[in-house]
């Protein structure tokens, strides 16, 4: 999947950082790079947002392209060691586009949610309200952990596996849950932040006891 | 007992949250590598047309909602099947009589 070296990418990265000098140059280079992440990118963000895409129109597509400009614009930003060799960059900035399209659709929605209310209006005649589920493939392929963890998910309401990837998704160690995360997720859902954190709690301890049940490893006695 | 940081991980790799660290970017490209493949964004042809229209500050909403949970168990009550032409027809022909 991957063609470029980390050689290519580092001069990628440096005709960003020229764009003023020689525009023509970090033109051709953004082209190479697009070709090169836009697929993957479209994927990430396609997989991790479908609930949020059934709602806004061309959201992959305003968060991948909002992504290659935030690097096009800061490219140094990115951080290449010395000891890293093609396949390690390759998969660091898979990662670190990723982040960056997490942060940016983190910033679409919240401005949304503050611009305006999460209210039903059926104005075109033809239309009806009829949200996909998320789908769960059953796929195969998959290793003996992540089966387990499809199964459980499947075991969740669609609500409820909603508000749980939406609370792991703004997971951070040792931080609280960001308030204006919970105040969309609140409003969105109709519910309290008393409820999600309930459910959020619920859904934790199936998985785990999910885990215990259908795996070998057993918690540590003390 | 499984952990918060391996469940994160198997969430990443399977695609629910965002693949952020080479590891889960391996197990990511894995399962969907085939599909990637297939995928053609937007401006593959043009990709200089990003950097003409610039970063797009906001999105547009398709359609609202208030309650999905409750659309959902009105759709459940239905026996899971969607709403038919015919229902649709009444539907507005009630709502905009209620109008009038």
């Amino acid at each position: 999947m991957n063609t470029l070296k980390k050689a290519e990418l580092e001069e990628i990265l440096l005709k960003f950082s020229y764009k003023e000098e020689n525009e023509l140059e970090a033109h051709k280079a953004f082209t190479i790079f697009y070709h090169e992440y836009s697929k993957y990118l479209s994927k990430v963000v396609f997989e991790a947002k479908r609930a949020a895409i059934y709602f806004y129109e061309d959201l992959v597509d305003i968060v991948v392209n909002n992504s290659f400009l935030i690097i096009y614009n800061s490219p140094l930003d990115f951080n290449i060691e010395d000891q890293d060799c093609d396949l390690d960059v390759d998969k660091k900035m898979k990662g670190y586009l990723a982040v960056i399209a997490k942060n940016e659709l983190k910033g679409l929605l919240n401005k949304k949610y503050c611009l305006q209310e999460h209210d039903l209006t059926i104005d075109d005649k033809d239309f009806s309200f009829d949200p996909p589920e998320i789908e769960i493939n059953r796929a195969h392929n998959l290793s003996y952990n992540q089966r387990i963890l499809q199964e459980v998910l499947l075991t969740f309401s669609e609500r409820d596996r909603l508000i749980l990837l939406s609370v792991y998704d703004c997971h951070e160690v040792g931080k609280k849950r960001p308030k204006d995360i919970m105040a969309w997720l609140t409003k969105v859902h109709n519910t309290t932040d008393m409820n999600i954190r309930k459910i959020k709690s619920r859904c934790d301890k199936k998985i785990k006891e999910y885990f215990e049940r259908n795996t070998t490893l057993k918690p540590l006695k003390r | 007992m499984i952990q918060i940081n391996n469940i994160l991980k198997l969430l990443e790799s399977l695609g629910y949250l965002f693949p952020t660290n080479p590891e889960t970017v391996t197990e990511f490209e894995k399962r969907y590598g085939k599909e990637i493949e297939e995928i053609k964004p937007k401006h593959w042809d043009n990709p200089l047309e990003i950097l003409k229209k610039g970063k797009i500050e906001h999105i547009r909403i398709i359609s609202k909602i208030k309650n999905p949970s409750y659309e959902g168990l009105a759709q459940a009550a239905r026996n899971g099947t969607a709403i038919s032409d015919e229902m649709k027809r009444k539907m507005l022909e009630d709502r905009n009589n209620a109008k009038d």
